[in-house]
């Protein structure tokens, strides 16, 4: 009994980190530019695809799955300034829900492109050989998972040093705070907030990389995750990474346990966290960025 | 340096400024009086288009400004202390001074941190706080250190008084008009506070609604008794 909730925790970090890595671009993407980004999961989707483009069903060895991941997120990041440029740029100085509907029509559009690209065909993607075992410390603990666990502290970190110990995340936190101030002083406001969106889809694109083998690679990929990253998001508070990072590892440890204490009703640990957490914590864990 | 050809100045539809003349000689420091509403914060937001839909030409040297940006405005050398300071609260003292600094683009000609502090000795035990954990007086103090800091030609002061003890305000008075001859400095200052006005600037100008009910020295307006009472009185 208790290695199977052992196991369940070993899962829900792994899952934590894995939701983490994707609600990371999509916290970033409020925080700074207040785009509720719906077409997040879809560059998720995209950066997996890319990932298999370059890496293959099964990568031959470690650095070309990780070099994949990194193109991943180079192509979507550059995806997101065109995006920016071509659509979220435009809608600036308009009501949000039109950014909303415009992701909403992205998020459609990237899913029709990628059926094109790619094709309808599901593929089973795996881990480089080198991650792909298993160790048994009194259990299975498999070195895919704590790659995840790896790759989603190690995004953490450097987000959190990047945006709070550089000098170009204090800009960039400037102009999430202030905007007009910030273009008062002279910043450049745009150019910092392409930058942040292209941080933000390379990170979608990173994660689709990352999180891609072990799965079933789909254009329904994207959903996989999202919701789960939308909740950590809320709960973290908006615009906030360190929120996002704790409130992801409590999504994916409710989730794993969940799955072990009511697997007759999966999921619902999760949406009840949501809904105790908004109405005791509305305004978030760390509320930094939407303050 | 600064001249206004008869501006006007919209918020969408409600139209808030209405043609509206200025010239400001470099190094001269001139006055926007007038209630509250009267048009003075808008001025200074016209001026350096951050806000209000601007009709009518705004040059600076001579050369139209037109639509030119709020931050390609800063780096010509127009430095806007906002009414509400907007100090960035994330980050320290020293930094809001620093990305002030880097704001302008210049790599060379701005006073140094040792310097902006010497002149504004409040400053120098903070250089490590948060902007967001300094008092009201304190963030007046580093909201108008990091404009100078950007070593701008015209500094656009707005309503630096407001909600300040009046010993610091004294002291504010000394502190901006040392700063201004010291660097050369041209300054519009909008204030309600008439005593600070006068005792800052040579020149002033008096709104009313929108409009300008008086353009003159100090001399000439305290001659004229009744504009006070018609525009200032509460």
């Amino acid at each position: 009994m208790t290695t199977l909730y052992l196991y369940a925790i070993f899962n829900g970090l792994v899952l934590g980190a894995a939701i983490f890595l994707v609600a990371a671009g999509l916290t970033l993407a409020f925080g700074i530019m207040k785009i509720f980004n719906f077409a997040h999961g879809a560059f998720f989707m995209i950066g997996a695809y890319v990932a298999y483009a370059v890496a293959g069903q099964e990568a031959s060895s470690l650095p070309l799955f990780l070099a994949a991941a990194f193109i991943a997120a180079l192509v979507v990041g550059a995806i997101g300034v065109v995006t920016d440029l071509a659509i979220f740029r435009r809608l600036g100085n308009v009501p949000h829900e039109y950014t909303l509907m415009a992701a909403f029509g992205i998020m459609l559009f990237c899913t029709g492109a990628a059926r094109i690209a790619f094709g309808q065909s599901v593929h089973a993607i795996y881990p480089p050989q080198a991650i792909g075992g298993f160790s048994e410390i009194g259990l299975p603990v498999s070195h895919y998972g704590l790659f995840i666990i790896a790759a989603g502290i190690v995004t953490f970190l450097a987000l959190e040093i990047g945006l709070n110990r550089i000098w170009f995340g204090k800009l960039i936190f400037a102009v999430a705070r202030d905007p007009w101030m910030a273009d008062v002083v002279g910043l450049r406001v745009q150019r910092l907030k392409l930058a942040s969106v292209a941080i933000s889809f390379a990170l979608a694109g990173l994660a689709g990389g990352i999180l891609v083998a072990n799965q079933s690679l789909s254009l329904d990929l994207g959903h996989s995750y999202l919701l789960l990253a939308f909740c950590a998001v809320i709960v973290g508070g908006l615009g906030s990474i360190r929120g996002a990072f704790i409130a992801s590892v409590i999504f994916g440890l409710a989730e794993s346990l969940n799955s072990v204490m009511l697997p007759t009703m999966p999921g619902i640990g999760s949406y009840a966290l949501l809904i105790i957490l908004v109405l005791i914590r509305p305004q978030g864990i760390y509320p930094e960025l939407s303050q | 340096m600064l001249e206004l050809h008869r501006i006007d100045a919209f918020y969408g539809q409600a139209h808030i400024l209405h043609d509206i003349p200025l010239k400001v000689a470099a190094g001269e420091r001139i006055a926007v009086v007038g209630r509250n509403g009267a048009g003075k914060s808008t001025l200074l937001k016209s001026i350096v288009n951050a806000g209000p839909i601007v009709r009518g030409a705004v040059s600076l040297d001579g050369r139209p400004l037109g639509n030119m940006s709020a931050s390609d405005r800063v780096r010509l050398g127009v430095s806007l202390v906002p009414e509400d300071r907007r100090i960035f609260t994330h980050i320290t003292v020293a930094e809001n001074i620093l990305l002030a600094q880097y704001g302008t683009e210049r790599k060379h000609g701005l006073p140094t941190m040792e310097e902006v502090v010497e002149r504004f000795p409040m400053l120098k035990d903070l250089l490590g706080r948060l902007g967001g954990q300094l008092s009201g007086g304190q963030q007046q103090v580093l909201a108008i250190a990091r404009s100078i800091a950007a070593g701008p030609r015209l500094m656009l002061l707005d309503e630096p008084t407001e909600g300040l003890a009046p010993v610091i305000v004294e002291d504010l008075a000394e502190k901006i008009i040392e700063a201004c001859d010291t660097y050369g400095i041209a300054l519009v200052l909008a204030e309600q506070n008439l005593r600070f006005a006068r005792r800052c600037t040579s020149r002033m100008l008096l709104l009313d609604s929108g409009t300008t009910v008086f353009s003159g020295d100090w001399t000439e307006f305290g001659k004229s008794t009744d504009l006070v009472d018609r525009y200032l009185a509460v």
